[in-house]
C-alpha cells in the first residue's frame, strides 16, 4: 500500500505538540519577565584571531565568567530593575582608567539597555495581540 | 543609500546558523546560510557572522541591510493585515451550505482579483485538505469536518508535511529563546568584535586591543542589526501563533485534531506573502 512507510502519526499526537509548545512558550515568556530583573554587561579583551575559542564549557553552563587563553574580563556592569547599579572599571597597568575599554564598555551598556527595552516591548506586544485575537472571538 | 563600491556590497558576507533543520531562507532576506565549512565545531546557539571585504564602505554596507530589515517588518505587518483581512471574512455559512455528514462549515471563499490569491487559495486549500471536505459548487465554501482518519494518500503526506514544518518551527522557537545570540564581525579577514546577549538580555563583547574607532562602530551596528532580526523573528513566531489562534477561534466547529493544523498554515501564509512582496521589489 503506498504510503504505509510514510507515516502512522496521527493529529492527536501533534495536538500534544502544540499544547506543550504553548505551555513551553508561557513558561519562557514568563521566566523572561524574571530574568529582566538585572541586567549584567561584561567586556573582556581577547587576542587577536581567538574568537573560536569563546565557547562555555560544557560542564559550567552557569559559570558566567568566561576564562581562556587570551580572554581578560575588563569591564563589568550590573543594573537591577529600579536603576540600582554596580560598575567595576578598567583600568591600565598604570592604575589609570582605561579610555577606549571604557567607551566600548559603556556603548555596550547602552546597547544592552536598548535591547532589553525593545524585548520588552515586542513580548508586550505579543502579548496585546494574542488578547486581541480572543477578543475578536466573543 | 550611498553605497558606492559595489563589489564591496557583493563580497559581503551575512550568515545566520544555528536553527536546527532549517533549510529554509531567512523570511527576512537579510541572512544567507553558511557553508557547513564556516562552522565552527561545538559551537551551539545562534550565530550571526558579518564578514566584511574592507572598513572604508563596512558601516555602508551593514546600513544597507538594515533598510533591507526594516522592509522585511513591513512586508510581516502587510502580510498580517492580509491574514487579519482573510480571516475577517471567515463567516458561518447559512443552512444550505451545511454539508453531508451535517457539520457546520464556515463559508471562505476567495475571489480571483484578489490579491495574494495563490496564497490566500493555499490556504484555503490546506484547510480543505484536512478531511474529508466538500466545496459548496456555487460559493466555493469549504465545510470542515473529522480528521480522525485519513481520507486518503494525499492527505496523510499533506498532514506529514505540516506535522514537519511544525516540528521545525517548534524547534526553531525553542533554540530561539534558549540559547544565546552569538554576533561576530570580521573586517578583511580580521576579527573585530564577538559579542553574545542572552535571552533576557545579559550581554559579553570581547574585543581585539587596539581596533580603530569605526571598525569598533562596525560591530556596534552589526550587532544592532543581529539582535533586529531576532526580534523581527520573534515578531514572525506571534504573528504565525496569533492568526493560527485567529483561525482556530473562528473554526469553532473543527475537532481538536484539525485546530492544529491551523498553526503551520498560518506559518506557511504569513511567509508566502513576504515572499511575494519582496521579489516583487527585485
Amino acid at each position: 500500500m503506498p504510503g504505509e512507510n510514510v507515516t502512522t502519526e496521527k493529529p492527536k499526537d501533534l495536538k500534544v505538540s502544540v499544547q506543550q509548545f504553548a505551555s513551553e512558550l508561557a513558561e519562557k515568556v514568563a521566566s523572561f519577565v524574571t530574568d529582566i530583573s538585572e541586567l549584567e554587561v561584561r567586556t573582556y579583551t581577547i587576542t587577536e584571531g581567538q574568537f573560536a575559542a569563546v565557547l562555555d564549557d560544557p560542564k559550567k553552563k552557569n559559570d558566567k565568567v568566561i576564562s581562556g587563553d587570551g580572554v581578560q574580563l575588563r569591564a563589568y556592569t550590573r543594573i537591577a530593575f529600579d536603576s540600582d547599579a554596580i560598575v567595576c572599571l578598567p583600568v591600565n597597568e598604570s592604575g589609570q582608567i582605561d579610555g577606549a575599554v571604557w567607551d566600548m564598555h559603556q556603548a555596550a551598556v547602552n546597547q544592552a539597555l536598548q535591547n532589553r527595552a525593545t524585548m520588552l516591548r515586542t513580548i508586550g506586544d505579543a502579548a496585546a495581540s494574542a488578547l486581541d485575537a480572543l477578543k475578536k472571538s466573543r | 543609500m550611498a553605497v558606492t563600491a559595489g563589489s564591496s556590497v557583493r563580497d559581503a558576507r551575512f550568515t545566520f546558523s544555528g536553527f536546527a533543520g532549517s533549510g529554509e531562507p531567512d523570511p527576512f532576506g537579510v541572512w544567507e546560510t553558511p557553508a557547513q565549512r564556516d562552522i565552527s565545531p561545538g559551537e551551539e546557539g545562534l550565530v550571526w557572522r558579518v564578514a566584511l571585504p574592507d572598513a572604508a564602505s563596512a558601516l555602508d554596507v551593514v546600513h544597507a541591510r538594515a533598510d533591507a530589515l526594516r522592509r522585511g517588518e513591513d512586508d510581516l505587518a502587510r502580510a498580517e493585515d492580509e491574514l487579519n483581512a482573510l480571516l475577517a471574512g471567515v463567516a458561518p455559512a447559512r443552512d444550505a451550505e451545511r454539508g453531508l455528514t451535517g457539520a457546520v462549515s464556515y463559508a471562505f471563499s476567495v475571489p480571483a482579483a484578489e490579491e495574494f490569491h495563490p496564497q490566500k487559495e493555499m490556504l484555503r486549500k490546506t484547510l480543505a485538505g484536512l478531511a474529508a471536505v466538500e466545496t459548496s459548487p456555487l460559493t466555493g465554501a469549504v465545510a470542515f469536518s473529522a480528521v480522525d482518519a485519513f481520507a486518503d494518500e494525499k492527505e496523510r503526506k499533506g498532514f506529514q508535511e505540516a506535522r514537519q514544518r511544525w516540528l521545525a518551527f517548534v524547534e526553531q522557537v525553542q533554540q530561539m529563546v534558549a540559547h544565546y545570540a552569538r554576533v561576530e564581525t570580521t573586517i578583511a579577514g580580521a576579527p573585530v568584535g564577538l559579542t553574545r546577549v542572552r535571552w533576557a538580555g545579559d550581554f559579553e563583547t570581547f574585543w581585539v586591543p587596539g581596533m580603530p574607532a569605526l571598525s569598533r562602530e562596525v560591530h556596534h551596528e552589526t550587532v544592532n542589526l543581529a539582535l533586529a532580526s531576532r526580534i523581527a523573528l520573534l515578531r514572525v513566531v506571534s504573528v504565525i501563533t496569533t492568526g493560527a489562534a485567529g483561525l482556530i477561534l473562528k473554526a469553532v466547529a473543527l475537532p481538536p485534531g484539525g485546530q492544529v493544523l491551523l498553526i503551520p498554515a498560518a506559518r506557511r501564509f504569513i511567509l508566502d506573502v513576504m515572499t511575494v512582496l519582496r521579489e516583487g521589489r527585485r
